[in-house]
This record gives C-alpha cells, structure tokens and sequence, in this order.
C-alpha cells in the first residue's frame, strides 16, 4: 500500500438517470484549469465522457462496475478505490460519478472512514423536468429522494425545458427532504469547477501560514475573501488548542448557507492535530498523520453563497473561535 | 492397453429414463461409450475393467449453478465459523461455539505466521453465540502488535484488534457511520459495511479479487468441487479480463484440474453495446473445461441483508425497502440488447419485487427478439410466487434456487425479514417443478458451504437450522433433488446435452458415493460421502 501525502479530496456525483451527471462531468474536465481531476464512473448510460477531454485535458478515468457499495461482496469498489489510491500521479481530485441508483451516503463513507481521503462533497442534480414523477415511481421514487436527502449542494439540470410553475413547485417540494443550499440555474456557470469541489481550501489554509509563519501567542485574525460572483469565503486564526466538541458545536450551529467549512487545530483532549470538515449540516474529524503540524495555530475557512446577510454573522464567529480556544 | 475403460459400480444413476440404472459404464476418448449391463459392454471391442466403484455408487458429476471462485481462495484465511466445515485440503474445522473457541484458534494459528504477517479470519458469526460480543480487546489478548481482522460469515461485517483499528487511525469517535463504539466511546472493534471496512483491509493487503481470481483460488476452488461430488460449477460473477481469461485458461486446462468451470461476465461494468460484444468474444474463446459467454446481472441485494427488493406489504420488521444496483429502465435495455444478440443472462434477484421487475425486462425482450436458442435464468428466485412461475413457464425463463437459505437463513426469515407466511414459499421447489419451470438448486458458496447433496437436503426436507420445517408444501423427492443438482442444473447451464446425466456421448463426468442416496432416508441424504469424482473418464479421489 502507498500512502498519500496529504488526503485526496472526494466528491460524489449522484442524480437518477438523465440527470445529466456524465454532461457534467465533462464540463468539469473542460474547466479543470490544470488540476489533475480523477474520474471514477460509476454509470453507463447512453452519453460517455468525452474521450478528447480525458486526453486532452488533466483528467483520468477509471471504471467501476454499477452497482451499490453497500450490498455487493464489493471486490470491484475495493479494487477501484485501491486503483485511486495509488494512481501516479497523484490526482488533485476524486470525482465519482455514482450510479444512477447509487445510494450516494454510502459511497460518501468511503472517504469518510480512509485516512486517505476526504470527502468533499455529495452533490446531486436534479432534473427539473422529470424529479417530480420519477419520484412517484414505485420502484425508485423513494431513491430519487434520499439522494437529494443526502446532498450538500443541489444543482438543478434541464432547467430551460421546465416550467417556472414546475421548478417553484419542485423546490418546495425539496425543502421538505434537503436543507442544502441548491443552484438552480446550472447552465452557463462560468465557475463549476469551483462550485463543485470548492476552492481549495487546504490550500487557503496553508496561505495563511505563510503570511504568518510564526505562531505569536496574541495573534488572531478573520479576513473575508470574495472568490467569485457565486460564492464569497472568510478565514480565521487563532491560537491555542480547542476542545473536539466546542468546534464540534460551533461548525454544527453555522448558517446553512455555509455550505464548507474546513480547519485544523490541536486538540485540547488529546494534544494531537484534527482537521475538521463541515460540508453540507455534516461535520467531520480526522486526526491528522504525521507531518501534519500547523505551529499550533489554530486555522479555519468558511465559504457560502453569495449573500449580504451573512457578513456579520461570519464575522462573528472570529470572537467565538477566540472564545473556545485556550492559549498554550 | 484398450483405449476403452469400463467402470463397473455397484449402481450407476444415469437421470436416462430409458436405462435408470445401471451397473457398467464404457468410457473412451474421455466420452461414455456405453451404459448398463456387462453384457452390454462387450459389443465395443477389448476394455480394461475397472473395479474402483465395485462396491460404489455413481451418479451424473453434480452440477454447482450457483457459487463463486473465492469459495477456494478464502481458505487462506483462517476459518472461524460456528458451523464444522472441510477445508479444499480435506482438512475439518469444527464449529466454535464460542468467543474463547475464536480465541483460541486464533492463538494457535497466530504462532504460525511470520513477524510482519497480519492474522485474518473469516465465517465469524455472532448470531450462534450467547453472551457479550466479540470486540478488540477479547482479539488484543491474541496479539498487542499484530494487527487481527475477523471477517463475519455475511462478509459485511468484521471484529479487528486495536492494532489494526491504530492503522487506520480509527482511535476515536469520529462520527463516521460503520464505526462501532464501546462504552467508553472509542472504536470497539467491529466495522460495518465496505467502507468502513476497506482502510483495514487496504493496509492488511486483504484484496478481495485475489482472494477469488489468482491461480491458487481457482486451484482451491477445484478441490472445493471435487470433495462434494461436483464435475461443473460456476463462477457466478467475474470481470474475466484478457490477463485472468488467459491465467484462468491455463489452470483450467490442465488435465489436473477436477471441474469445468463456467465463468460469467459481470454485465454491469459497461455499456450494453460493450457487455454484449465481449460476451461474445469471450464465447470464442470457451474450452471444454473453461466455458465463457454468459452474462451476470445483479438487481437488488439479500434477503438476509434486508436488500433485496421486496413487493407490498414489504419488510415483516419494517425495515425499509432493500437497494438497486441497476434501475429497471437501464435493466430493459441490457435484457433487451443481450437477448437480441442471443446472449445467455444469468439474473440475480431475490426479493419478488426484483423478480417481477427482472421478468418484465425479459418479456419485452422476448416480445421483440424469439431467440429459442437462449435460456435465460433467474439467480436465487428466493420470493418468487406462483405467478411468477407461471410466467416464467410462459416466457421460457428457468430459476436457479438458494434452496440452502431454508437451512442457514429460514428462522430469520420467519422472524425478521418476511414473517412466517411469506416465508413458507421461499425457494419453492415444488411449485417450479408443478409450473413446469426448469429449475436447479445452488449454494452460492462461499455465503453458504457447496455441496449439492446437503442443498438436494434442504430442498427435500425443508429444515431449518432450528429444526422447524418451513413450508412443508414445497417439499420436493429425492429423485426430483437429485435431478436438479444434476440434470436440472446442466440446462440452466445449457450444457445438458453435454453432462448432467450418465448417457451415451457425453462427457464421462461422475460423482462417486459410499452410499445410494435414493435408498438412504431422506433425512440422511446429507450425510452420503463422497469418494471423489471422474472428469472426461479420469479418476479424482477426494485427497
């Protein structure tokens, strides 16, 4: 077994079939913009991925049979994520365009529980023109739903061959399965890629050391950042260690526009690194392996879409990051 | 020395009804020659006779429709279930019955293994066992530094030791689902499902496709066949790359090895169009011991997993609805596009709603495209009702049926996953056989033991492990069991002008018995032994 660096960042693609997942993920593959994107395909409809991308592009591809993780012996997903985990180069990206009656939680855990990954995101489109009855369907309707149950973003497909009556009404209907926030104009995003598996927030993360190499005991700060039309990001540093379940609590009560939130800190309990994720209303730990030191200082980004109102409220939480944080 | 060898028996079951028994039987070119008497062997020219089954009984070599390569290579793993079972090498392992047996045995083969090997068990199954369940700290007194996996009988579960929970970090809650937690809130030990399973078993190097496909499985997997009287047997689902259809052709070939093996693709990996041209690529490529071309479809999942797709009034527990791994739309067009290329599909659906769903699929292909040259069979058929048969029998479609289940799995359907009414028709024999279904019964081995005598038991005597009978309508003959794992099986297979009885030009496959299973009492059916087999005339003695 190879072990990675630093974890390599999952997102799940999930939406019935003819949701548009395969167009999707050939946008992604266009707008890569260098990022070495690995693609798992977990579906074989009738559109394949555009075999000109692949080469042409920074994207791989590699196959996995139909089928759900959580039944089958699983030798075919274990080989996948094995194949994934020791692709050379090492992908920037894990994209896993999941089968049309995947059960996208389920894949989600894989990265969840292999110190070798993160999950970044479930995301699942919708198709605005036939959610409503496929979800009425006695052999998949209730599929269709815990896939939207299951997501941290919605992005709504075929949304020009709709009706507006049809999309207001499908979006009630969703509010009752999904808190995620939800995109409702997919054709024609300029920052997909962004959207899809957030900006890099390690990266964002491992800026701010930069700026402040040195850990000073009395040094904190927020900055919010404005990334793109669609989405606006703040960071936070504070120094000290933090208890697991006071950041635990505080991830948890964020707005639900936030839909990522990322850091890294020393844990009180245990003296160790942890990073945590919050994506979606899910939270997540991991502790960190070796090499893996921060100077102590405590760091976190959040992103949300646009929208004036949340300014304050993220400003805000520098004052309780500072507040849970006991100084070393 | 005569090129004709004569086998004479104390009796030959043939399944010919012009010849039902028989006492002799010629054999040349690997082909049988003549069958009956030893008058009647004469007629052919000199024959060496050969009195090894002189106070034996033969029958057909039984035909295993439903099992998987990795019944041979989880051997390599350490047995540590709570039924007795015989290792490929002949060797018993005795049932534990409980968590100090586990122990125990793990303590004895942890000695063996050299510094840097990590101990892993399989066919643990905490159900049988009374008192608290195993968690790390009863496998930490095994070994505080290697790292121990014990893997449960259902293959979706497994108990680890703290040393392996520590390389993958699992060392504290982590909020992730399948990571189970003891009173003190760390990590217990037990991990469910694959994805909470696979950073153990990455870093133990346990790779699930070795364990069914490299050489030494398919060589183990032989010597599985060959104990329990088995001539032909499938391996029910593999992804037959052209680096293991070559690997797997040479094994296979080898006049060593005891069994045909039919190897069927996993029709789920690639597009129809994709699927149907390299089924039929891989049919080309067929020998008279590896036979390729058919397909396999997996639809929803277990019934003792609550993942199969169970019609209205659903779950008896009211556990929610089971999985699909293909959408019934995509699945009319697979049935379709294989069909129309006259492609065998091997279907696996348990609950009755995948059954239904499966059966639509077939009709419409068979409404477009007659091809009476393909019989397509449903895999497992567990909740099929009697109008499923009767359309199966209309659509020309055969059910393979986990007759085993009534055995290992039957109370629990009773209790938990049907209730008691619905479970008095699973896998129901007796209605196949009323309905004019051609059917077949199967083990699915290594989920249950492969031995077609103790399925043909299960399907006469409806016992379940407990001891109730489930479904005493749907109880079949002896002779109706035998002809199923013989016989019935070779026709799901399409290979019943080729084995599956004992007639003249077919291939000299046997099962060699100590006693005659149509004599025995029905009760005891299980217990027949087995000398061995004969493959193509040659002799394999269980070793």
């Amino acid at each position: 077994m190879k072990a990675r660096a630093k974890p390599l960042p999952m997102t799940v693609l999930s939406g019935f079939l003819g949701s548009g997942k395969t167009t999707l993920v050939n946008q992604l593959l266009r707008n890569a913009g260098g990022k070495r994107l690995l693609v798992l395909v977990n579906d074989f409809g009738d559109i394949a991925i555009d075999e000109d991308l692949i080469d042409a592009r920074d994207g791989e591809m590699l196959s996995l049979a139909n089928g759900c993780a959580c039944c089958s012996m699983g030798s075919d997903l274990f080989d996948a994520f094995d194949k994934v985990l020791s692709f050379s180069p090492a992908p920037d990206y894990l994209l896993i365009e999941a089968s049309g009656v995947a059960e996208p939680q389920k894949i989600a855990n894989f990265a969840r529980a292999e110190p070798d990954l993160v999950l970044n995101s479930i995301v699942t489109i919708v198709d605005a023109l036939n959610f409503e009855q496929t979800s009425l369907d006695p052999h998949v309707g209730a599929l269709v739903r815990r896939q939207v149950a299951a997501a941290d973003l919605l992005l709504f497909s075929k949304t020009d061959l709709a009706s507006s009556v049809q999309i207001e009404r499908l979006k009630k209907d969703l509010q009752g399965l999904s808190k995620a926030p939800s995109i409702v104009t997919l054709a024609g995003q300029g920052d997909i890629n962004d959207l899809v598996f957030g900006p890099n927030l390690f990266e964002s993360l491992l800026e701010m050391q930069k700026d402040h190499p040195v850990a000073s005991p009395s040094h904190s700060y927020s900055k919010p950042h404005s990334h793109s039309e669609m989405f606006q990001s703040w960071s936070y540093r504070v120094n000290g260690d933090i208890s697991l379940e006071a950041i635990k609590d505080l991830a948890t009560k964020l707005p639900s526009d936030v839909f990522r939130f990322k850091g890294i800190f020393s844990n009180r309990e245990d003296g160790k690194d942890y990073e945590i994720h919050r994506v979606g209303k899910r939270v997540d730990f991991k502790r960190m392996g070796s090499g893996g030191s921060h100077n102590r200082d405590a760091r976190f980004v959040a992103i949300a879409i646009q929208n004036e109102a949340l300014n304050s409220r993220m400003m805000d939480i520098q004052s309780q990051l500072n507040a849970i944080a006991f100084g070393r | 020395m005569s090129a004709i060898t004569v086998f004479k028996a104390k009796k030959i079951i043939t399944m010919d009804p012009d010849c039902p028994s028989a006492t002799h039987v010629a054999v040349k070119e690997g082909k049988i020659l003549s069958v009956g008497s030893v008058a009647d062997m004469q007629s052919w020219g000199d024959y060496q006779l050969d009195e090894t089954f002189a106070e034996k009984v033969i029958m057909p070599g039984m035909v295993e429709g439903h099992s998987h390569l990795m019944a041979g290579g989880i051997w390599d793993y350490t047995y540590v279930g709570y039924q007795d079972r015989v290792d490929p090498d002949g060797k018993f392992w005795p049932g534990v019955k409980t968590i100090k047996d586990v122990i125990d045995r793990l303590k004895e083969v942890e000695k063996t293994l050299a510094p840097d090997q990590p101990l892993v068990a399989w066919g643990f199954d905490p159900i049988f066992l009374d008192g608290p369940r195993m968690v790390k700290s009863d496998l930490d007194v095994v070994s505080q530094e290697r790292p121990i996996a014990v893997m449960h009988s259902n293959f979706h579960l497994m108990t680890v030791s703290s040393s392996a929970l520590k390389l993958a970090n699992y060392v504290s809650d982590m909020g992730i689902d399948g990571i189970a937690l003891g009173e003190d809130g760390t990590p217990n030990g037990e991990l469910q499902e694959m994805a909470a399973m696979f950073p153990i078993m990455r870093r133990l190097g346990v790779n699930w496709r070795e364990i069914g496909q490299a050489s030494e499985s398919v060589k183990a997997f032989g010597r599985v066949c060959n104990r329990v009287g088995v001539t032909s047997a499938t391996d029910l689902i593999n992804e037959l790359s052209e680096e293991d259809v070559v690997e797997m052709t040479a094994v296979t070939n080898d006049a060593d090895y005891p069994v045909r093996l039919h190897s069927m693709l996993n029709g789920l990996t690639q597009t129809p169009q994709e699927t149907c041209s390299r089924a039929l690529e891989l049919r080309d490529k067929s020998t008279d011991k590896f036979i390729l071309g058919a397909v396999k479809i997996i639809t929803d999942g277990s019934i003792q997993g609550f993942t199969a797709r169970i019609r209205w009034p659903g779950h008896f527990n009211g556990a929610p609805n089971g999985i699909w791994n293909i959408a019934p739309a995509q699945l009319n067009d697979l049935v379709d596009t294989l069909n129309a290329a006259g492609i065998q599909m091997h279907i696996h659906a348990n609950g009755d709603e995948a059954i239904e769903v499966s059966l639509d699929a077939l009709e419409a292909a068979k409404i477009k495209n007659n091809r009476p040259d393909v019989r397509h069979v449903i895999q497992h058929c567990q909740l099929a009702d009697r109008a499923h048969f009767r359309k199966m029998k209309r659509l020309g479609v055969l059910a393979n049926l986990f007759a085993n289940h009534i055995y290992y799995f039957g109370d629990k359907h009773a209790a938990l996953t049907v209730g008691p009414d619905r479970a008095r028709r699973i896998d129901a024999c007796r209605s196949a056989l009323e309905l004019g279904v051609p059917f077949t019964i199967h083990s699915d081995a290594p989920v249950t033991p492969m031995a077609p005598l103790f399925t043909a038991w299960c399907a006469v005597n409806r016992l379940t492990e407990s001891g109730k009978t489930l479904g005493e309508y749907e109880k079949i003959s002896v002779a109706d069991a035998l002809y199923a794992v013989t016989l019935g099986a070779a026709y799901t297979l399409q290979m019943d002008h080729l084995v599956g009885s004992i007639e003249i030009g077919k291939w000299a496959d046997f099962a060699v018995l100590d006693d005659d299973p149509e004599a025995v009492e029905p009760l005891a059916l299980k217990d027949v032994g087995v000398w061995g087999t004969v493959l193509g005339g040659r002799k394999f003695q269980v070793q």
